[in-house]
């Protein structure tokens, strides 16, 4: 008896029971615990509780970002800041009609430039006549990522509470296994709004720094000319070819419109002395792959919705142009933050393989088009 | 205390548990407290002229091809913003313990050489 009431000084084979009495106690209320759903709820909770941590780090992103662009519009001496803030932070944009596949990429064409150029109208209107013009497309840049950041935490807050009000536990726990995930893109938009704000470069301003280190080192015959919105070329000469570089107009933050560009030069010149159309742009690296490092490619490097690269190709596809692509290799939170001193010797190396390529596919007497694809944000021309 | 091979394995299995429970909550703890290296972004201004450089930190306004206030030394030209870039910075004690992994490295390498060496003397 005395064994019984205190193991620790009884019979070793007492302790042994006592302890193999309390586990097999304990797993069989968790085993009714499993059965009843009791487990479950209590996953459940805890799942909430983690996801609401993180939601709440969501809203300060979204918050502060907000305040960064009063803060820089009320400097400004913007008016009616707060209607602007509340028409960019819920902005949304309907995708066309896909069952019918006629004129998609027109369709889309024309929702996207409407969004951007009410957007930019929303911003300069406030501004008024003090409006600089790298500075509207600087706020508006900070606008989208305000209203990304207000999206991706109204979605995961609709569906935590979806779960919860239904008691969908695999809804929840779907969403609580995804959230790192969301959290990487929330965090490099809220580090994007940093940069962007005081005019850094970012790593998407990779293929426009190409066309700038181009546009510099080649002796310039013509240009820089604005030869559709936001969008410049300038023609130069190497190894007695011409050399058409195409880039955004910088140093404001905006992607210009390349295919439209490519386009109107190709038509506007003698289509069958383009000799080759090379594109050069960000692209993201798989993970284990370096930063900066390049890759040689076909067909048109390009990260757009559609719009602009299927310009190319079709004009390309008209005049057999063939189409050569090199990518400047970088992550996701690489692309939309400061760019890196990797990224900046990746872009000198596509600049040279680019110079190679020219001699290696063309002739003396060609004409050659060279884009430089991305956000030009602190890169002129 | 009169404990049998079976109440030890018991306990060794109890303590084993406690021990796996306080490491999973250090090494997590750990990773939470992991800090990014700090970054600062700077600015490099060359002369078109003469390929001379400098790079300075980034201030405001800067963009990639802007004419600064800055002259070139040798040439007395405006230089240009020839890149903006972010880079780590890397402490003195960071420089430090990279020097001496690296001599430390190069003594291991040496001494390996040397006993190559005399491996290939005895085989001789």
């Amino acid at each position: 008896m005395a064994n019984a009431t205190s193991p620790w000084f009884g019979g070793g084979s007492d302790l042994a029971t006592w302890i193999i009495a309390i586990s097999i106690l304990i797993s069989t209320i968790l085993s009714i615990f499993a059965f009843l759903g009791v487990a479950q709820g209590f996953q459940l909770r805890i799942w909430k509780a983690q996801i609401e941590s993180k939601l709440r780090i969501l809203e300060s992103y979204r918050d502060e970002v907000r305040d960064e662009v009063r803060k820089r519009l009320e400097k400004l001496g913007a008016r009616n800041v707060e209607e602007v803030l509340s028409t960019a932070l819920d902005y949304f944009v309907i995708s066309p009609v896909s069952i019918e596949p006629t004129d998609i990429i027109k369709r889309l064409e024309r929702v996207l430039r409407t969004e951007e150029e009410r957007l930019e109208a929303l911003v300069a209107r406030s501004l008024g006549s003090r409006a600089d013009e790298v500075v509207i497309k600087n706020a508006v840049t900070l606008l989208a990522i305000a209203n990304a950041l207000n999206i991706l935490y109204k979605y995961i807050r609709h569906i935590l509470l979806t779960g919860i009000k239904t008691r969908n536990a695999l809804l929840v726990a779907q969403l609580w296994m995804l959230l790192p995930f969301y959290m990487r893109i929330a965090k490099a938009y809220y580090d994007a709004s940093k940069v962007i704000a005081k005019g850094i470069p970012i790593g998407d301003a990779a293929g426009p720094l190409a066309a700038y280190k181009l546009m510099r080192m080649l002796p310039r015959i013509e240009g820089p000319i604005e030869i559709t919105k936001d969008t410049i070329y300038s023609i130069h000469e190497y190894e007695n070819r011409r050399i058409i570089v195409v880039k955004a107009k910088g140093p404001g933050s905006t992607v210009g419109r390349p295919g439209e560009a490519v386009e109107k030069i190709v038509e506007t010149l003698s289509p069958s002395s383009i000799a080759s159309i090379i594109t050069i742009d960000a692209a993201l690296k798989m993970e284990g792959e370096p930063t900066g490092s390049i890759a040689e490619g076909t067909g048109v490097a390009m990260g757009d919705p559609g719009p602009e690269k299927i310009r190319i190709e079709r004009i390309a596809v008209r005049h057999k142009i063939p189409l050569y692509a090199i990518a400047i290799k970088m992550g996701l939170e690489e692309a939309i933050t400061a760019i890196k001193k990797e990224i900046v010797e990746g872009v000198e190396k596509a600049v040279e393989h680019a110079k190679r390529l020219i001699i290696e596919e063309t002739r003396p007497g060609d004409t050659i088009i060279v884009v430089g694809v991305g956000n030009t944000l602190g890169v002129a021309q | 205390m009169n404990l049998d091979l079976y109440t030890l394995y018991m306990l060794s299995m109890v303590i084993l548990s406690i021990a796996m429970v306080v490491y999973m909550v250090f090494a997590t703890l750990g990773s939470r407290g992991k800090r990014e290296p700090e970054k600062k972004v700077v600015t490099v201004l060359r002369c078109p002229r003469c390929g001379y450089t400098k790079t300075r930190d980034f201030r405001e306004g800067d963009y990639v091809g802007k004419v600064v206030d800055e002259v070139c030394p040798k040439c007395g030209i405006s230089l240009v913003v020839d890149a903006i870039y972010e880079e780590s910075i890397t402490s003195l004690n960071q420089v430090l313990r990279n020097k001496r992994k690296q001599e430390g490295a190069r003594k291991t390498s040496s001494q390996l050489k040397g006993l190559t060496r005399i491996c290939c003397a005895l085989r001789r």
